[in-house]
C-alpha cells in the first residue's frame, strides 16, 4: 500500500521543498510573474475550444450515470460516480448509447484507444500495436479551431510501461501522435509561447462589457429578490421561493466574481507548485489522477491564453500496471485486475471487492475530471468548449465497447445541448455520430470516423 | 399522461394501492363488470360535511347520494367502510359514491413564476416581436406534480434556469438594440426615462416607483457608456432589456395585497391576462388598471369579454383542455402500421379534438354539450371510419354524427388515444379519464403502466378484462368505477369503429356507476353521456378544472363555495364555458386575496 504521506506528497509539494529535493537538477523556474492576467482572445473572435479525454478499463455500468435519465437537476444526492459532478449540472450531457465500429482482433484496451476518438476501425498487425486508419478527433478540428492551424496539444497521465502507451491522438494517416506525460515540460512548453503581453487583445472590450452587463443584472436580481424576501405577510413557502433563485444567482454570481481568471490568461489558476513538483514523480504509480488534473488545468490556462484551442489527454492505457489507493484495494491489485474482477490480465472473474474496488475508482476519476472541469469554468471557458470524458472500453470484465462512458462538458458557444442525461439507448450508435455531432457544434462541418449522422437531439 | 389502471396485470400496485375490505371483497368476486357495484347510501353520514351542500343548492359531497335505486343484486354483505379524515382525497369505499375532493394545499401566491409559455408570449408580446424568440425550446422544463402547468407548485428558479434566462436575456437584448426599426416600434422617443417608462411598465405589469425608474436610469447610462453599443440610447437600451428580461418583477407574477383585501387593479389585471391568454396584460389592460376600471366586477367583466375574444384566449382554452384530457399523448399515440391508416392520422384526431373544443368554447357552449353533441370534426380518414362522407377533402371539417355517438367521448380522437395502439379499445383507459377527469372521483394512486390484457378467442374483451381484474385488490376500484364506464364503450373498437361483435361475440355495454346521486345504470354511452349531462358531480369536476385553472393552483375546501356556484350554473342554467370564465373571473375569490394560502 502507498502510504498516506506519499500519496499527498505531490499535493504538498511547494516549490521551494522541490527545489531541495531536486538535488541540483537544472530545472529552472520560469519568471511567473511575466504572465500578465489579462484575456488573451478576443470575445469578438467568437472562439471555440475542445478537449477530449481518454480513460481506460472500462467503468462500473451500474454504478456509472446518473440515476435519473433525462433533464439534470441536482446530482448531489446521486451515489453513482455521476455524482461526483454536482454542482456542474448546468454545463453536462451525458450520452449513453454510443458503441465502436465493428471489431478486430487484439488488446480491447489498444483497440478502444484508437477508436475512443477516431470513430473508426482499428489497423495494425497485433492487438496491443493497434493505430487507426484515419485521424482523431482533435487532428481534424485543429486547423478550424486553432490559432495559425497549430496542431493540437497532446497529454498523458500514467505509467507507459512500454505495452500500449499513448494511444488517442492520431494524424491524418492514422499515426500514434506523441503525448506528453510530464506537466512540468508542458508548462514550460506553454509559457515559453505566452506573448509578452500575454497575449491580451487591448481591444478585447467585450469581455470587461459582459462582465459589466451580467453584474448589473445581477445587482438588480439581487436587490429586488431581497426586497421581495423581506416583506411581511408573505408565507414560508413563498420564501424559500425567493431564496432557491437568490441562491441560484450565488452561485452565478460566483463564477462571476470568485474566478478572478476568468477569461483571462493567467498563471494564478495553475497549481505550479504541484506542476514544479510533478517532473519527479510522472511517470510514479499512485499519481495518475494527480497528474491528469495538473494537465487539465494546463490544458484550460492554454486555451484562455490562446496558445491552443484543441487538446487531448490521456490518462493511463489499461495494462501499465496502474495501482488506484481506494478502500476497497487494500490487497493493491492492479487496475487492469480489478477491472477483471481477477488477478488475470487475460481472464475474467467475479470478485466482489474488485468489483467495489472499481466503483470507488471511477467515483474518483470523476472526482479528478470535476476539478479540472473546476479551471475551464473559472477561465470562462465552459460556454465555448466541449470537454469530452471518455473510455477505452465500455465494461471492465467484459471488454465491452457497447455503451461507451461518455461525458460532454460544455455547450460549445450555445449550439450543443447541456444538463441533459441522454438514453436514446443502450448501445449501437456509433460513437463517431457523437465525434461528429461535437465537430458540427464546434462550427466543423467534417465527418469524424465511419458515420457522419448528427445526433440532432443533442444540437440546440 | 393519464395513470393506468389495470389490475391482473400489475397486482403488486394495486394490491398496495388499493387495499379492498372484506366487503369489497364479497362484491368483486360477485361483480362481473355489469352489475351494480356499490351500496346506496353513500357512506357514513358523518363523511358528508356541511360542505358538501352550499346556498347554490349543489351537492356534491358524499350524502347526495340521493335515494334508493333499484339493485340488480344483492348488496353488500358488509357495510362500507367510511372514508376517514386521513383517507380524503384518495378514496371512498369500494363501491361507494366518491365526492369531489377539494384538499389542494396551494403554498405559493404572493409569488409565482411565469410558466416557460407565459415567458415566452410576455415577451413577444412586450417587445413587439411577430415571430417566436426561439428561446422557448431552451429553457430547462418543469415538472409539474399537477394536471395544469400553470399551477405554482412547481413553478421555480433552479440554477439552470437561471443561467437559461441569462442566456436568452443577453441574446434577445442585443439583437433587438441592433435593430433600429424594431426599436422604433418599441418606443418612438428617444430618452431614456420615456423608454423605461414605457417598457417597464410593460414588463413590470404596473408602474415602476420612483426609486425603480432611477436605479433603471443608472442602468441605462451604464449601458450607454460601454464601447460597443452603436450608439449611448440603443446601448442603453440594450442593457436595460436585458436586466428587465431577468428582473423577478418580470419572471414573477408577484402579488402585494394583504391577505383578505382586493387586488389592485394592476394584479387583477395580470390574473385576468395569464388566465385568458396566457400572456402579459396589453396596454390597455393596463390602462383599465390605472383608471381603476378593474376596482369592480362590472370592470372585470368587461375587460375578461374582450379578452376572451382575441385569438389568445382561444388558443389558451386549447391549453386548457389539452391539458384537461391529456391531449399531448396523440404525438405519442403509435398506431399499428397493419391499419393501413394514413400516418398524419395523429395530427389529424389531435386537431380533431381541439377543433371540438374550439368550437364548444367559441360557440358558447358547455359540458352538456361536450357531452352530449353529435357535432364532430373528421378528416378524410376520420370520416370513413366513422362510415361518413367528407364534406370537403381538405382539412378537418364538421360533420354530423348522429344520435349512436353524443359527445366527445364517443369520437375518435379519445377513442383511438385510448386504445391499445387502435388494434383493441384499452376500455379501462376509457373508464379512467371518465372516471378521473369527467367525475373527479379520486381513486387510489394506479399503476404505473398499462399494458394489454391477454386475448382469448372464445372472449370479449370486456369479459376478459373483468377476468384480470377480479383479484380483489383490483376489484374494487375496477369493477366498481372504472370498468363499468370503460365498458360503456365496447361498441367502439381499438380504431373508434362502430362494432356490434367482438370475437363474434356481441358486444355489452350496459352497466352502473356509484354517482353521488345514487348508483345509476345506463345501457350504453349514449345513456352514459346522458347521465353525465345531468350529475352534479360531472359539473362539480368541470368547474373544478376550470377554477383550478384559472387561479392557477390547486383547490382547497375554502374554495368549496365557489366550485359549487360554478358547478351550479353549468348544470342548472347550462352556461358555457365562456359564461363559467366570466363568473369566475368576477368572483370575489378570483379578485380578492383570500388568505395566506
Amino acid at each position: 500500500m502507498m502510504s498516506t504521506t506519499k500519496r499527498n506528497a505531490l499535493r504538498m509539494a511547494s516549490r521551494r521543498t522541490f527545489l531541495a529535493g531536486a538535488g541540483g537538477i537544472a530545472i529552472g523556474l520560469p519568471f511567473l510573474e511575466s504572465v500578465p492576467d489579462r484575456s488573451a482572445w478576443a470575445q469578438s473572435e467568437n472562439p471555440r475550444f475542445a478537449f477530449f479525454i481518454g480513460t481506460a478499463c472500462g467503468v462500473v455500468q451500474d454504478n456509472f450515470w446518473p440515476v435519473e435519465v433525462g433533464q439534470l437537476t441536482d446530482l448531489s444526492s446521486d451515489t453513482n460516480a455521476a455524482g461526483a459532478l454536482a454542482g456542474l449540472e448546468r454545463w453536462i450531457t451525458f450520452v449513453q448509447g454510443t458503441s465502436y465500429p465493428g471489431t478486430s482482433n487484439g488488446s480491447s484496451h489498444a483497440r478502444g484507444g484508437v477508436s475512443m476518438y477516431t470513430g473508426g476501425p482499428t489497423d495494425g498487425a497485433g492487438g496491443h500495436t493497434a493505430v487507426a486508419v484515419g485521424p482523431s478527433i482533435d487532428v481534424v478540428l485543429a486547423p478550424y479551431l486553432n490559432p495559425d492551424a497549430a496542431a493540437p496539444l497532446t497529454l498523458y497521465s500514467g505509467l507507459k510501461s512500454g505495452w500500449i502507451d499513448e494511444r488517442l491522438s492520431f494524424d491524418v494517416d492514422g499515426q500514434i501522435r506523441p503525448a506528453e506525460g510530464n506537466p512540468f515540460e508542458v508548462y514550460e512548453a506553454l509559457l515559453g509561447q505566452v506573448p509578452a503581453d500575454g497575449g491580451a487583445a487591448s481591444t478585447d472590450v467585450n469581455l470587461s462589457e459582459l462582465l459589466v452587463r451580467r453584474k448589473s443584472a445581477i445587482d438588480l436580481v439581487r436587490d429586488d429578490l431581497q426586497e421581495l424576501l423581506g416583506r411581511s405577510g408573505i408565507g414560508q413557502a413563498d420564501r424559500e421561493r425567493m431564496e432557491l433563485h437568490l441562491s441560484s444567482l450565488r452561485e452565478i454570481e460566483t463564477e462571476l466574481t470568485d474566478a478572478p481568471v476568468v477569461g483571462t490568461c493567467s498563471e494564478s489558476s495553475l497549481d505550479v507548485d504541484a506542476i514544479v513538483a510533478s517532473a519527479e514523480i510522472f511517470r510514479s504509480n499512485g499519481y495518475i489522477e494527480q497528474v491528469a488534473e495538473l494537465q487539465m488545468q494546463l490544458a484550460a490556462f492554454a486555451f484562455a491564453c490562446n496558445i491552443q484551442h484543441v487538446a487531448t489527454l490521456q490518462i493511463g492505457d489499461g495494462e501499465d500496471g496502474t495501482v488506484y489507493d481506494v478502500p476497497s484495494n487494500d490487497r493493491g491489485w492492479r487496475f487492469h485486475h480489478i477491472s477483471h474482477r481477477i488477478q488475470s490480465d487475460s481472464a475474467t472473474g467475479d470478485d466482489p471487492l474488485a468489483l467495489q474496488a472499481h466503483i470507488e475508482i471511477d467515483r474518483l476519476r470523476l472526482e479528478t475530471f470535476r476539478r479540472g472541469l473546476v479551471k475551464f469554468q473559472e477561465h470562462g471557458l465552459l460556454d465555448r468548449s466541449v470537454v469530452m470524458w471518455t473510455n477505452s472500453i465500455a465494461d471492465g470484465p467484459s471488454g465491452s465497447g457497447n455503451n461507451l462512458p461518455s461525458i460532454v462538458v460544455g455547450n460549445a458557444g450555445g449550439t450543443f445541448r447541456t444538463g441533459l442525461h441522454y438514453q436514446p439507448s443502450q448501445g449501437g450508435i456509433p460513437n463517431s455520430r457523437l465525434l461528429t455531432t461535437l465537430a458540427f457544434a464546434l462550427g466543423v462541418n467534417e465527418t469524424v470516423g465511419v458515420d457522419g449522422e448528427l445526433m440532432t437531439d443533442l444540437l440546440v | 399522461m393519464i395513470e393506468l389502471r389495470l389490475c391482473g396485470l400489475a397486482l403488486l400496485s394495486l394490491a398496495t394501492a388499493c387495499g379492498g375490505s372484506a366487503s369489497d371483497l364479497a362484491r368483486a368476486q360477485t361483480d362481473d363488470g355489469t352489475q351494480r357495484a356499490g351500496g346506496i347510501d353513500g357512506g357514513d353520514p358523518a363523511a358528508g360535511s356541511a360542505e358538501t351542500r352550499d346556498p347554490s343548492g349543489m351537492n356534491i359531497g358524499p350524502d347526495a347520494s340521493g335515494g334508493e335505486v333499484p339493485s340488480q343484486q344483492p348488496p353488500p354483505a358488509a357495510e362500507p367502510t367510511p372514508p376517514s379524515a386521513d383517507d380524503a382525497g384518495v378514496a371512498a369505499p369500494s363501491g361507494d359514491p366518491i365526492p369531489l375532493v377539494l384538499d389542494g394545499e396551494p403554498a405559493h401566491h404572493h409569488y409565482v413564476r411565469l410558466t416557460h409559455e407565459q415567458w415566452e408570449n410576455s415577451i413577444r408580446d412586450n417587445l413587439r416581436l411577430e415571430a417566436p424568440t426561439g428561446w422557448l425550446a431552451e429553457l430547462t422544463p418543469d415538472t409539474s406534480p399537477r394536471k395544469y402547468s400553470n399551477d405554482e407548485a412547481r413553478l421555480e428558479v433552479g440554477p439552470t434556469l437561471y443561467s437559461d434566462y441569462e442566456r436568452a436575456a443577453e441574446a434577445l437584448s442585443r439583437t433587438l438594440a441592433a435593430d433600429s426599426a424594431r426599436l422604433e416600434t418599441l418606443y418612438r422617443g428617444s430618452d431614456a426615462r420615456g423608454f423605461i417608462t414605457e417598457v417597464g411598465r410593460r414588463f413590470y405589469r404596473r408602474p415602476l416607483t420612483e426609486a425603480e425608474l432611477s436605479r433603471f436610469e443608472h442602468i441605462f447610462a451604464t449601458g450607454s457608456e460601454l464601447a460597443s453599443a452603436p450608439d449611448e440610447f440603443s446601448g442603453g437600451v440594450s442593457l436595460v432589456l436585458e436586466v428587465l428580461l431577468q428582473a423577478p418583477h418580470f419572471l414573477y407574477r408577484i402579488e402585494s395585497t394583504p391577505d383578505g383585501e382586493p387586488l389592485s387593479g394592476y394584479e387583477v389585471a395580470t390574473r385576468l391576462a395569464y388566465f385568458i391568454t396566457n400572456s402579459t396584460p396589453s396596454d390597455a389592460l393596463l390602462e383599465r388598471a390605472e383608471d381603476g376600471t378593474l376596482n369592480t366586477a362590472e370592470g372585470v367583466r368587461a375587460a375578461a369579454e374582450a379578452l376572451l375574444d382575441t385569438p389568445r384566449a382561444s388558443a389558451q382554452m386549447r391549453r386548457f383542455h389539452g391539458e384537461t384530457f391529456s391531449f399531448d399523448a396523440f404525438a405519442t399515440l403509435a398506431l399499428d402500421p397493419a391499419s393501413n391508416l394514413e400516418p398524419s392520422l395523429n395530427q389529424d384526431l389531435e386537431e380533431a379534438a381541439y377543433s371540438f373544443f374550439d368550437r364548444i368554447f367559441e360557440g358558447s357552449f358547455g359540458l352538456r354539450e361536450v357531452l352530449l353533441t353529435d357535432a364532430a370534426f373528421a378528416t378524410d380518414s376520420m370520416a370513413m371510419l366513422y362510415g361518413l362522407d367528407h364534406p370537403t377533402g381538405t382539412g378537418a371539417a364538421q360533420l354530423t354524427l348522429g344520435p349512436e355517438r353524443p359527445g366527445f367521448f364517443t369520437q375518435l380522437p379519445f377513442l383511438m388515444l385510448h386504445s391499445f395502439n387502435g388494434t383493441r379499445p384499452d376500455s379501462v383507459a376509457r373508464g379512467v379519464v371518465i372516471n378521473d377527469d369527467v367525475l373527479c372521483a379520486a381513486l387510489p394512486p394506479a399503476a404505473d403502466e398499462s399494458s394489454p390484457p391477454p386475448e382469448r378467442a372464445d372472449a370479449t374483451n370486456r369479459s376478459i378484462i373483468s377476468d384480470e381484474t377480479a383479484a380483489p385488490e383490483c376489484a374494487s376500484c375496477h369493477h366498481a368505477y372504472l370498468n363499468p364506464l370503460g365498458f360503456a364503450f365496447e361498441n367502439f373498437d381499438g380504431l373508434g369503429r362502430q362494432r356490434a361483435v367482438d370475437n363474434g361475440i356481441p358486444v355489452q355495454t350496459d352497466g352502473s356507476y356509484p354517482f353521488i346521486e345514487g348508483t345509476l345504470d345506463f345501457a350504453g354511452a349514449p345513456e352514459l353521456m346522458a347521465l353525465l349531462a345531468e350529475s352534479e358531480q360531472a359539473h362539480a369536476c368541470f368547474a373544478r378544472h376550470i377554477t383550478e385553472f384559472g387561479l392557477a393552483r390547486s383547490l382547497s375546501p375554502e374554495d368549496r363555495p365557489l366550485v359549487n356556484t360554478l358547478a351550479a350554473a353549468s348544470r342548472v342554467e347550462d352556461a358555457s364555458l365562456r359564461d363559467i370564465i366570466l363568473r369566475l373571473v368576477t368572483s370575489p375569490e378570483f379578485r380578492t386575496r383570500r388568505g395566506n394560502l
